[in-house]
């Protein structure tokens, strides 16, 4: 079997066994950032989950354990990593950052091929996410959010007002507006007509 | 009642003003400029829910790396060809994502180099 086919398997069991437990659940991380801007490597996929919820991750590692790989197996950590078929799979809670009913009704479905649905944390969301996440890790996560920005605004896809307000209610709105700045200053000099900075 | 001197200097005068609070916006909405009182770390920014200027708190003047990030998150760009390439040639029409292919593409590549290179690819 190709690596292709086997991941695509491998996710599929993977999104599968996560929707079982926790059907709010939202791709996040490299790959559903890939959706959004040009894709770079990856070498698993990250699911949001609420992993808060000790009875539902129990019930998931009593679940999963008895199909995959897993670890840690114990309840009460904030990232769990599953293995299907060789690949990696991640249930994350990342620290900060507040996921919501809201941030959940805007979830983007997408259909692979031999995978199924999945859905992906909203471009403006994920943007917010990687703000969050750079106060701990630093630029390389605010490329991330600059990007998902500047090619979801290409694709006309994102949605400045609601992605200030979740800014807002994630405490990095200041990123938020940097980022924006950066933004609109461009589209300015390029329809003004004056040199590009 | 005023005379026609006193209302024209007035008028002047409200003009003036209204021009700096232009130029002031203007300054605003194209720069950060990170202050420091006592010892703390503030920035003015253009909040354009608002629509006007807000000063948002940074931390401690010794841990500037909240006002360092702010600083890189204004100077960061896209440049317009790799914007224009991304829409031409990796972007599906019909679901406005990038083509799922080229996304699972992403983790096949990934999975192999890191193969290739002797990383361990479970953990």
């Amino acid at each position: 079997m190709s690596v292709e086919r086997r991941f695509k398997s491998a996710l599929r069991l993977a999104a599968r066994t996560v929707r079982r437990f926790f059907p709010e659940y939202a791709v996040v991380g490299r790959f559903a950032r890939n959706f959004y801007a040009p894709p770079e490597t990856t070498l698993d996929v990250d699911f949001l989950v609420d992993l808060d919820d000790a009875e539902r991750v129990d019930e998931l590692l009593e679940y999963a354990s008895a199909r995959f790989e897993v670890y840690p197996l114990e309840v009460g950590h904030w990232q769990y990593r599953l293995v299907v078929k060789g690949f990696r799979f991640d249930l994350v809670k990342p620290r900060g950052y507040r996921y919501d009913a809201e941030a959940a009704s805007r979830r983007r479905l997408v259909r692979i091929e031999g995978v199924g649905e999945l859905a992906l944390l909203s471009p403006e969301d994920l943007a917010v996410l990687y703000l969050v996440s750079s106060l701990d890790r630093g630029v390389r996560d605010l490329i991330k959010a600059k990007d998902i920005v500047a090619y979801s605004k290409a694709r006309g896809d994102f949605n400045e007002e609601y992605f200030l307000r979740k800014c807002e209610e994630n405490r990095v709105k200041h990123l938020g507006l940097a980022l924006l700045m950066g933004e609109n200053r461009r589209r300015v000099f390029a329809g003004g007509g004056v040199e590009r900075p | 009642m005023e005379s026609c001197s006193e209302r024209s200097a007035r008028s002047g005068a409200e003009s003036t003003r209204a021009s700096a609070r232009v130029l002031y916006y203007l300054f605003i909405v194209h720069s950060v400029r990170i202050q420091e009182v006592n010892g703390y770390l503030y920035v003015t920014l253009w909040d354009k829910q608002l629509k006007r200027p807000r000063r948002f708190y940074l931390g401690k003047s010794s841990d500037p790396r909240v006002a360092e990030l702010l600083k890189a998150a204004a100077e960061l760009k896209v440049p317009r060809e790799e914007v224009e390439d991304y829409l031409a040639r990796q972007v599906d029409p019909a679901a406005r994502t990038t083509k799922p292919e080229l996304v699972v593409l992403s983790v096949v590549l990934g999975v192999l180099s890191c193969r290739w290179s002797g990383g361990s690819r479970a953990r």
